[in-house]
Formats: C-alpha cells, structure tokens, sequence
C-alpha cells in the first residue's frame, strides 16, 4: 500500500490545472471544515482522508490514496461549500492517466471497453445471452438499457430477466438493443478517462437516434447515471431508473400488489440515491409485493456505500477495508428476512463480501416479479 | 534509438474456427485485433523511447483493411507507421513474413531496434521475429520481458527461460520478440486521437520494397500444410465436494499431485 512520505518533495504550483479543477469542483471554496472526511465510509479503515485530498489538490497535488475513493458522494452531501468532491476525484484521476499514473488492470478494463464495448473482456455477439426465452416486444420509442453487467454476469442477468418479464405483465412496448447495445462508460468515468467516457456516449447517442428511442429504462444505476448525464447534455431521451418506470406502471394501475408476508431492509445504491435522488420508488416497488419494508439506521442520504463505485469493482480491496461487509452486517441487523437493492455491482458486493451473514441479497425487480399481477 | 515495432493483425483467438476440408483458418465470424505480445512490444518501445529518447515505428505487413489498427497504435504513442501492401505479399508463410519485414526494415534505413511479439496468436510458431533478425544479420534475443540501455550503445534484454532468466547484451541493430503480458498496454491517448486520423500511414508495395520477388507471398513460402486433424478437448471431471477451505485446498493438491505423476 502507498505510503505518505516523511519528507514530502517541495510542492509545484500548476495554476492552469488549478484554475480548471476550481472551474469545474469549487474545491477553491473548501475552507478545511474536514465535514467530508467525518462523512466518509473510508475514513475509519482507510488511510484517504478526503478533507487533506482537497487540501493537496488546492496546492496542486495528488493524494496518494486517491485510488481509494468509491465516489458515493457522501462527502458531496455533507460539504457545506458546494465543494463537488466526486467530481474533484474524478479530474484528479483524469490527470494520473496523462502521467500513466493509474492502478495496474485499469489500462486493460479500458481496452475491453474500447473494443469490445462491455467492461468483462466478453464477445458482444454474447450480449444478448440474458434473453434466453425471455420475448421483447421489440417496438416503441422506449429502450430498455440492459448495461454490461446485466448483461453479461450470470448473477446479475436475472436482473435483466426480471425487469423485462415485469415490463412485458404490464403491456409494456418497448426494444432493446440486444447485441448492439455498448457499454455506457460510466466505469470510464469513474476512474477519470473522460475520452473514452465521451466516446462510448456517442455511440450510445448515435444508437438510440437510429432507433428513435425517447426514453430510455437503465437497469443499473451506473447506466443510469452517466446515460443521464451523457443525453441531457446531447438533448437525446429522457433515461430512467427501471424502479422510476415500474412506479409509473403501479401509479397507472397497470401491476397491482401481491400478498407476500414478511420484512425485507433496502440497501441505496449510491448513483440511484445520493446521486440522483431516486429513494421512494424501490421502497414502493417492495412494498408491492406484500413485504413490510424495515430500515437500516443509515439509509437514504446517509446510506452506506457497498464498495464497487468509482471504479473499485476492478481495483482490490484488503479484506479490512471492504465497507461492503459492514454494509450486510447491519442489514441483518434489522432482523429482516431479505436485504433488497437496486444495482448488479452492490448485489455482487454484497454476496461476495457477506461473511458469516446469511440474510439473502436480491434484487427488487427479481423480488417483485412473480409476486405482483398485471 | 530508433525503434521498429513489427505489428501483425490477427481474428481473435476465441472467435475463430478452422474449416477441416480447406485446412484453413474460418475467418468469417471472427472480430480483429492487434496480435496479444505485439501489444506488449509496443508497450516496451514506448515506455523504453519514452524514458530514454528516441523514435517509434510501427509496421505491418497485411492488406489495406490493417491500417486503422495501425492508426490504433498511433494514437496510443506510435510516432508513424508503415503498412507493406500488395498481392505479391499474399499467402506467406513464415519465411517469406521474415523477408518481406526485413525489406521494409532496410527501406526505413536506420534502425537501432526491431520489437516483435514472442508470437501471432494465429499461427504460433515464434518464428518471424529470429528470421528477420538473421535476414539482417541483426543480433537477437527471444522471448524478452525486460528492456534497457546497456554501456556503449547497447541494450540488455532480460529473457525469460523455462527454469529462469537470463540476461543478455546486445549491440544493435537488434531483433527482441517480447512475452506476452510482461507489461500492461497503456491505454489510447484520445488527445493523439486527431493526429492519428490525420497522419500518414506509408503504403509500400512490392516495387517499393526493391525486394527478390521469388522470397516474397505464396512464391517465397516453402511451408504447406500437410494435413489437419480434430484433437478432442479432454472434458471436465466436474466433481464438487462439501469441505472447508483447508481441506479443499490439500485436496486439490493432492490432485494435482497425482496428474503430475500419471503425466511423467
């Protein structure tokens, strides 16, 4: 692990890149309260402290445990500044690939995006392998991105199955891209390399104007998130969470509840909750199915993150820095019977990581679907 | 230094199929990419150019539809690239591979340095890269994983053996064939993106070239394929015990112990 040095080398001002980093983050108004590193999952296991990050990158330095920071946003929350930290995170990451400064591992994700545009260093002609007998529609303005991991992993596949069979009891139109559908960047992003980020963009951009698409359903928050970001500033379709479009369907009537017994904890993916907000709909989706919904002591804004944001599903983490152990920990602590979530990269955290916990992880589109009607 | 690196356009390995009646590679279904230890030669000339100065070249030797992969290494540092095309170079085997490089090698005139994958993932012979360096009475070493600047204008290569390494000096001009995964790629630079598209890549035909036309394609290859014939995979046993990590871990031991002296 990266050490902070004794006797650090005198320290270079570099005002261009500091004049774009307070551009783009107001990390100029940071007045070192240290909210963010109080806020911060890391800070009890990890050596990064996000309030000396910020400080080092105001004199024009990179923190040696850069690296480390999941990008939750917990820290953006807190600051009392407006200071965009994740975004601050990001550039800094950006600016270690000028240098070839980046973790082993990250170079090869990269050209597995790039040409093969999934982040699993699989064939695209196997993208569409989630189908299986599922049957699209295969018509209408409305796309269901599926994402790389829903895509391809076996886990999170069900996933995908389980939103498209809860679209199709509701009567839903709509297509998916099947083995034309590309990665949507957002682990690009994550680790600073906006180029291909932007590249990856445009070819989804590109897709769905052939396509007509004018709303898009993402299964992963992810997508979700850098789809979002990527067509409103395009002025491409509108992009959706799939538990955002599913609520739509309850409040129109078109699913009714099931009458499922029991209790269930929600976990909030970081991009789905802090990132954009999204908090009621999943709840209601649960509360669909019968299921009496129980919550951690962090939830909403204060969630924990898992562990897999910011690039960390392909960077190691020591076993005792893991937060997505601690996560699963108190989501038994609840004594729910099921702990629920919303993103392939937190279930397959939180399965990997679980310990001795035996509370089952499930998604809430596979949790829901078989238990609700049209 | 002036460095060459020798880059070969090859089906994925994954993707491709070979048709049994033609005895040929099924190129079809299968997607392109630069060759696995290609990618790492470049890698090599570029961290090496880039700690100690010097120029990089890539080239190949393929048909016209290559050059964007050529533009795929410009962008990720490649200062140019050279692209040997024509007819004449079609159906070339090993030999007449080695040649025609070798060719090209002499036509940019001063090179320091030719870097090679250690082998295509298509044919896998290893081959090419110790029969350029003998065209050119260039001195060799295969299978490198380390590179650096010796005393007197030479390089060391760090070779890596079945039992150990070995590091060897060499003076240049140099024929090196890299492992495959010594280095990790670095990733396209998307700021070099409009000079890549923009560059020019030099296309040389076989009157170009000023080579003996009877060491070049199908012409210069004294290599056929004399047959072909399926070899099953050996299947998977499949077996799944209940035990803990420990036992788990001497009981794989103790299997791969016992395949060990059923191989010997």
């Amino acid at each position: 692990m990266a050490q902070r040095s004794e006797n650090p080398a005198p320290v270079r001002f570099d005002d261009e890149a500091w004049e774009a980093l307070a551009a783009t983050t107001n990390a100029n108004l940071c007045f070192q309260c240290g909210t963010c590193t109080a806020a911060c999952p890391l800070a009890e296991n990890t050596p990064l402290r996000v309030r000396q990050l910020v400080r080092e990158a105001q004199f024009g330095e990179t923190d040696a445990f850069l690296w480390k920071c999941m990008t939750c946003a917990e820290c953006n929350a807190s600051c009392p500044r407006g200071v965009d930290i994740v975004g601050l995170v990001r550039t800094l990451r950006g600016r270690e690939w000028r240098t070839r400064n980046v973790p082993k591992g990250l170079p090869t994700l990269l050209w597995g995006m790039y040409s093969d545009g999934n982040t699993f260093h699989l064939p695209p002609k196997q993208r569409a392998s989630w189908m299986q007998d599922v049957k699209v529609p295969g018509k209408g303005s409305t796309l269901l991105f599926v994402g790389c991991a829903a895509s391809y992993d076996p886990r999170a596949q069900r996933i995908a199955r389980s939103v498209a069979a809860l679209l199709n009891l509701a009567g839903v139109e709509y297509q998916v891209m099947g083995t034309e559908e590309v990665c949507c960047g957002e682990a690009a992003r994550s680790v600073g390399h906006d180029g291909l980020f932007r590249d990856l963009q445009q070819r989804n951009t590109e897709a769905f104007r052939k396509r007509g698409v004018e709303r898009v359903i993402a299964i992963s928050p992810h997508s979700f998130d850098a789809l979002k970001a990527g067509q409103s500033a395009n002025g491409g379709p509108e992009v959706v969470h799939y538990t955002q479009a599913i609520e739509q369907l309850l409040d129109s009537g078109k699913l009714t509840k099931g009458s499922e017994k029991g209790t269930v904890t929600y976990h909030d993916p970081c991009y789905l909750g802090r990132h954009n907000g999204v908090y009621e709909p999943p709840r209601r989706l649960l509360e669909l199915s019968g299921l009496k919904v129980v919550e951690m002591g962090n939830s909403r804004a204060q969630a924990l993150c898992c562990g897999g944001g910011g690039g960390r599903m392909w960077m190691e983490t020591p076993p005792a820095e893991r937060p997505g152990t601690r996560r699963v920990q108190e989501a038994a602590g609840t004594g729910a019977e099921l702990l629920a979530t919303a993103c392939p990269y937190c279930i397959s955290v939180f399965e990997s990581e679980r310990g001795s916990e035996a509370i089952p992880v499930t998604d809430v589109a596979e949790l829901i679907a078989g238990r609700v009607k049209a | 230094m002036h460095i060459v690196v020798c880059m070969k356009v090859v089906p994925r390995p994954e993707e491709v199929k070979v048709d049994l009646a033609t005895k040929m590679l099924d190129r079809a279904g299968a997607r392109s990419v630069i060759n696995s230890s290609d990618m790492n030669a470049l890698e090599t000339a570029l961290a090496f150019r880039d700690a100690h100065g010097g120029k990089v070249t890539v080239l190949s030797m393929g048909p016209p539809p290559f050059e964007p992969y050529l533009r795929v290494a410009l962008a990720v540092g490649a200062d140019e690239a050279i692209l040997l095309s024509d007819r004449a170079f079609g159906g070339a085997d090993t030999l007449a591979t080695s040649y025609t490089l070798a060719a090209g090698i002499r036509k940019i005139g001063k090179v320091d340095l030719v870097l090679c994958g250690e082998e295509s993932s298509d044919g896998g012979t290893s081959q090419v890269p110790p029969s350029i360096a003998e065209w050119l009475n260039a001195s060799q070493a295969t299978y490198v994983e380390r590179l650096v600047p010796g005393k007197h204008g030479t390089v060391h290569a760090t070779r890596v053996l079945e039992d150990g390494k070995e590091t060897v000096e060499l003076s240049v001009p140099a024929v090196i064939s890299v492992v495959v995964g010594s280095n990790e790629p670095r990733f396209l630079d998307y700021d070099r993106w409009a000079f890549a598209q923009s560059a020019k890549v030099q296309v040389w035909n076989e009157k170009e070239l000023c080579g003996d036309p009877q060491y070049l394609g199908l012409k210069g290859s004294p290599t056929a394929v004399a047959g072909l014939r399926e070899v099953k995979k050996a299947g998977r046993r499949r077996e799944t015990v209940t035990v803990t990590p420990d036992e788990a871990a001497s009981r794989i031991k103790a299997e791969i112990d016992r395949a060990k002296i059923a191989r010997s």
